[in-house]
């Protein structure tokens, strides 16, 4: 059997790193994990990937998507695409609409294959817009897992409030050094979570059970911290060799396949 | 029950006209009909007013729905059809779509992945409310993912050949060679781009399909090779096999 995992930064495999929550899942329940999860991935990236890897699934396989924001300018570097990123936000955005169309077809997708390999398909939201979608189609897919709550919010509910609103929501997203952008204590929790769906059945609650409003930048900046929670700073790591070696490639040291 | 129709100009219903084939079937099955097809529609439009009527759909009603051409987007929710050229975009929309074009864009095998869970879906509630379900590939563009998957969704009817190509090959071959068939198509005046009698021909075999599920094969017993450019100025064969000329 296999884990199989498919989404964005939320969902990321990170071999190395035993208490993330994908590979504590997989080591816990004893799968084989193969991962197209990928930072900053669209949604487009997630459906053509699920499709890529489908005739691939056996019997009881284990499924876990996570869905990105439903934006298709979401991995666009504006840095070199400027003008046309403008000008699609400008004047093309109702095509954004469109991915709502695509997540409800791709879950029809997902559902036939989950009931043809009775599969354990777990669907995790992120963002608000994909949870609404979701909600108001969840009685069509009666096998699929659906979580109570939004993956994001638990990363953002780490922090304390009052550093929050001082910086934005922002800050964290371009600074961020939590793999799956979650502390270790967190990311355990939501293995554990993973882990109770797929052998009792319980349901997901992502709003219930984690540790909140704790962090700011002084705590992510503390030895003691770093070395309990951030992994001994290993994402600051990754960052700095990405920043002095172009040629770096990542998915080597984190252990996914793209 | 009711025939709903979702797709291009090769589904539009024409009410007005007895002799369209969508109106000729929905005459003949005696069942009215709800349609979604729009000339110069893309997947997109289709796929969105699918998922959007579906809660409409009834118990064994009639769903026939076509698969336009893969690389026309709907930019603007006013215009869910083809931006082609200057037509229907001011200047600043034109440049927005050239940006998307150049450097923006996915591939093609992306919109298959599209084309193919939207199937998925439509197979779905086929089978959930026992729909007869017609698909009409009118173009090339998804003939492999149809080939792919068609063993896996028995219950959509897939129609074999394509109505792009029976539309082209209405023309006499002599005038497509010198004139090409792009120069007619500009000029189109035929209701759903085809001439009355392969009307009368498609809306029996779809009839043919729903009644005794005959697959439904376009590259047999159509006519061909009768138009020509008198097509556009002799009256004679506008009075046999066009419809009256619709307002462009």
């Amino acid at each position: 059997m296999t884990l199989w995992i498919f989404g964005d930064c939320a969902s990321r495999h990170y071999r190395l790193l035993p208490d993330t929550w994908v590979q504590r899942t997989g080591t816990h329940l004893k799968q084989k994990i193969l991962s197209f999860a990928k930072p900053t991935s669209p949604p487009d990236h997630t459906i053509k990937k699920f499709n890529f890897a489908q005739d691939k699934f056996q019997k009881n396989d284990i499924v876990i998507i996570t869905i990105p924001p439903l934006r298709h300018d979401y991995d666009w570097d504006e840095k070199y695409k400027r003008k046309p990123v403008e000008f699609y936000r400008k004047y093309l955005t109702f095509y954004d609409k469109i991915n709502e169309t695509y997540l409800i077809n791709f879950m029809y997708n997902v559902n036939q294959i989950t009931v043809k390999l009775n599969l354990h398909t777990i669907v995790l939201p992120n963002f608000y817009d994909s949870e609404t979608v979701l909600n108001s189609y969840q009685k069509e897919f009666p096998t699929i897992h659906f979580p109570i709550g939004r993956f994001a919010d638990i990363s953002r509910d780490e922090f304390k409030p009052e550093f929050l609103h001082k910086v934005g929501v922002d800050w964290f997203v371009k600074r961020d050094v939590r793999p799956n952008h979650v502390t270790r204590t967190n990311g355990i929790e939501i293995s554990n979570k993973m882990i109770n769906n797929i052998l009792h059945k319980t349901k997901i609650d992502l709003t219930t059970g984690y540790k909140i409003g704790f962090l700011d930048d002084k705590l992510m900046n503390d030895p003691e911290f770093i070395r309990d929670e951030l992994f001994n700073g290993f994402m600051s790591k990754i960052r700095k060799e990405k920043m002095n070696n172009k040629d770096f490639i990542d998915e080597k040291l984190f252990g996914g396949i793209l | 029950m009711a025939i709903w129709v979702f797709g291009d100009s090769f589904l539009k219903h024409f009410p007005t006209h007895p002799d369209s084939w969508v109106e000729l079937t929905s005459k003949q099955l005696n069942q009215e009909v709800t349609s979604y097809a729009k000339n110069l529609s893309t997947v997109e439009y289709t796929f969105f007013k699918f998922n959007e009527m579906k809660h409409q759909i009834k118990e064994n009603d009639i769903l026939i729905i076509s698969l336009t051409l893969l690389l026309r987007r709907w930019f603007f929710i006013e215009r869910p059809f083809i931006i082609d050229g200057v037509r229907y975009v001011n200047d600043q929309e034109q440049e927005a779509i050239y940006y998307y074009d150049r450097f923006l864009k996915y591939n093609t095998e992306l919109h298959q992945v599209y084309a193919q869970n939207f199937l998925y879906n439509v197979h779905n509630l086929t089978e959930k409310l026992n729909l007869h379900t017609i698909i009409f590939p009118n173009f090339f563009d998804f003939d492999n993912l149809i080939k792919k998957i068609e063993p896996e969704l028995p219950l959509l009817n897939f129609v074999i050949g394509r109505l792009g190509i029976i539309s082209d090959y209405e023309f006499d071959n002599k005038i497509v060679e010198t004139s090409g068939v792009e120069w007619f198509m500009k000029r189109d005046i035929r209701l759903n781009h085809l001439i009355k009698s392969n009307h009368k021909i498609l809306s029996e075999k779809v009839i043919d399909n729903i009644k005794n599920k005959t697959k439904i094969n376009l590259t047999k017993d159509m006519v061909q090779g009768v138009l020509d450019n008198r097509m556009l100025t002799d009256p004679e064969v506008f009075k046999n096999e066009l419809f009256e000329r619709p307002k462009i």
